[in-house]
């Protein structure tokens, strides 16, 4: 007697048999038509998806060199509390190093009577080239004798340091000159700070100075850094933390860190066996596979940050994520809107003028509220509320650029990792669970 | 073998029975001549995936990538959810022994048109579980509809080839 899987599997075969293997009419179209097309789709294929990296690249390059551009045009510092922070420290420093060359003033003041005394002695005298910066504190500490005497020691290169100094003969009026000098020249030290020779100013401000201008006791002889309101070292302003912030984002991600392949799925079972009556299997092979392509995920947002410390941040916020899905011949499609939220944490690291850099990482909830299946898409959800949740994790590595005190644009290097869920549908997302994205938008601090 | 190469050979010697195969899921005879030229740029675009195991294991590729192409498209024609007419559905189907008795006294050709002329969902569902040899599961999955609706159109296919078989042999 027959078991029921028997009998069915006779029908099945008898079935298999006569009506699997008719051979109808001949193809009407030749092979070489074929050929034609075959070669045609397989030089085409995925010509698409490599055109959208070339974009994302480009895009990448554009966004570096934007930012790299905004950097070297030199904003308007005057806004920034961390610029002219950093400016008066500059000017601290440089007050202290020009102190030893206030002292080497007298070289000068010294040089001149001996110029207009005794102008033939000079000229027999063989010039000796004196670089007065080498000429160190101790030096003019040491001797802190008549000015005759110094000028004794830096030879004769008096001769070419009165004729920079100015022609006038009246020594007071020079030692006028050279005292108010002196306190010029400590104020455009102060206010240059990016100058170098400061140790030359000196010679420099005497030249910039118009003689006998300015009262000579408007400067003293030695000033100290506390006494002149430029040189005063200014005590870094406590920069005001601007705790909250509201960013706005978005990016056209690539294809994921894979090797950016074409996906291919299987519909069913990847591997199909063949029987004969006695149930030995005769052939297997795999099935082949029907092609399923993925736009680029479009995802866009906004972004809540909290700061904590100046260091150290929070951020959550909604993101939406648009994920298009088609299968290839037939062109049936599968539309799905995610909301995310996500949650993370992050440091700034660095700060450069008005840019800064940070650091984050982040968890993600996902859920998604619209979607949308045409005719034959495959899918085993019949309602939004069967599609599971999409867990998602990442780190970003971040630079921000200030333009104004509340509104700055950002850029994000974000690599991100989806938890694959094996009843989630078939999206980019879950055949690509790693996934690198460029995240730009807009920042505003608020207060 | 190079890939053009053998699907060349297989063209000459298969191509009538990969067009049956077309036609037996698609019917109208200038739609499965389109599915047949896409199931050939499918094959040849996933020519890396094919193996080799021996004779007839091109062709049984080749008819399964013909198989699905034809899904694809009647998917999206979305046969699946039309509404089946149920006043001509039998009212029972004849038992298996019953119906396997019948396709025995049938000739090839005739069975083959039977099955063209069972309705678009009914003979989808044939063609997978009894050519294809899904599982109602696998069925259901790909064709996105319940497992009870796969078996219920598998019922309903055999019930009609069992008529047209009895009226055959009248």
């Amino acid at each position: 007697m027959k078991s029921k899987d028997n009998i069915q599997k006779d029908w099945q075969e008898l079935l298999r048999e006569k009506a699997g293997n008719v051979a109808g009419a001949q193809p009407e179209v030749s092979f070489a038509e074929l050929k034609e097309k075959m070669v045609a789709a397989g030089a085409s294929a995925g010509s698409g998806r490599r055109g959208l990296s070339w974009l994302k690249y480009a895009a990448a390059v554009a966004v570096i060199g934007a930012a790299g551009a905004m950097l070297l045009i030199n904003p308007d510092k005057s806004r920034d509390i961390s610029s002219s922070t950093a400016e008066n420290r500059k000017a601290e420093e440089v007050t202290v190093v020009s102190e030893p060359v206030l002292e080497t003033e007298p070289v000068a003041e010294a040089a001149l009577p001996i110029e207009t005394v005794d102008p033939v002695d000079n000229n027999q005298d063989e010039t000796i080239p004196v670089d007065l910066t080498k000429l160190t504190a101790n030096d003019a500490a040491s001797s802190n004798a008549p000015s005759g005497s110094l000028a004794q020691r830096s030879g004769k290169a008096s001769g070419s340091l009165s004729q920079r100094s100015g022609e006038s003969s009246d020594s007071t009026v020079k030692q006028q000159t050279s005292e108010v000098t002196h306190a010029e020249s400590t104020k455009e030290q102060t206010a240059s700070a990016n100058n170098s020779a400061a140790t030359e100013t000196p010679v420099v401000a005497s030249d910039a100075t118009p003689s006998g201008n300015k009262p000579a006791e408007a400067a003293p002889a030695t000033v100290s850094p506390k006494q002149d309101p430029f040189a005063e070292p200014v005590k870094p302003l406590k920069k005001q933390l601007r705790r909250f912030s509201v960013g706005a984002s978005g990016f056209l991600a690539s294809n994921g860190l894979g090797n950016g392949k074409i996906s291919f799925k299987s519909m069913a079972s990847d591997m199909v066996t063949y029987t004969d009556n006695n149930g030995k299997i005769f052939y297997s092979y795999s099935a082949p596979s029907v092609r399923y392509n993925h736009s680029a995920p479009i995802s866009g947002g906004i972004s809540f940050r909290y700061n904590f410390t100046p260091v150290l941040y929070a951020e959550s916020g909604l993101r939406l994520t648009y994920l298009h899905t088609w299968i290839s011949p037939s062109g049936a499609a599968q539309d799905l809107l995610y909301a995310g939220i996500p949650l993370g944490m992050g440091v700034n690291f660095a700060h450069l003028g008005n840019a800064s850099f940070y650091a984050s990482a982040y968890g993600m909830l996902s859920k998604c509220v619209m979607g949308h299946n045409s005719a034959g898409f495959p899918s085993n959800y019949s309602q939004l509320s069967d599609i599971p949740l999409m867990w998602s994790a990442g780190a970003a590595l971040g630079a921000s650029y200030n333009i104004t005190r509340t509104f700055g644009l950002f850029a994000e290097p974000t690599v991100s990792y989806y938890f694959p869920a094996s009843n989630a549908p078939q999206t980019i997302y879950k055949e690509n669970p790693w996934y690198f994205t460029l995240n730009l938008g807009v920042r505003f601090n608020l207060k | 073998m190079d890939g053009i190469e053998a699907l060349e050979q297989a063209y000459i010697k298969d191509g009538a029975y990969l067009l049956s195969v077309c036609r037996r899921y698609v019917c109208d005879p200038a739609t499965a001549q389109d599915m047949f030229q896409d199931g050939f740029v499918s094959a040849y675009l996933n020519w890396t995936k094919f193996r080799d195991r021996g004779p007839g294991s091109l062709k049984a590729w080749l008819s399964r990538i013909m198989a699905n192409t034809c899904l694809m498209h009647l998917r999206k024609r979305d046969p699946m959810h039309q509404a089946s007419d149920l006043a001509s559905v039998p009212m029972a189907a004849a038992s298996d022994s019953e119906l396997a008795d019948g396709i025995a006294g049938v000739r090839d050709e005739d069975l083959y048109n039977m099955i063209l002329e069972l309705p678009d969902m009914e003979r989808t569902v044939l063609n997978m579980f009894v050519f294809e040899g899904f599982s109602h599961r696998e069925i259901a999955k790909t064709l996105g509809i319940r497992e009870s609706t796969s078996a219920m159109r598998l019922y309903r296919a055999k019930a009609h080839l069992a008529e047209m078989i009895k009226d055959y042999e009248k």
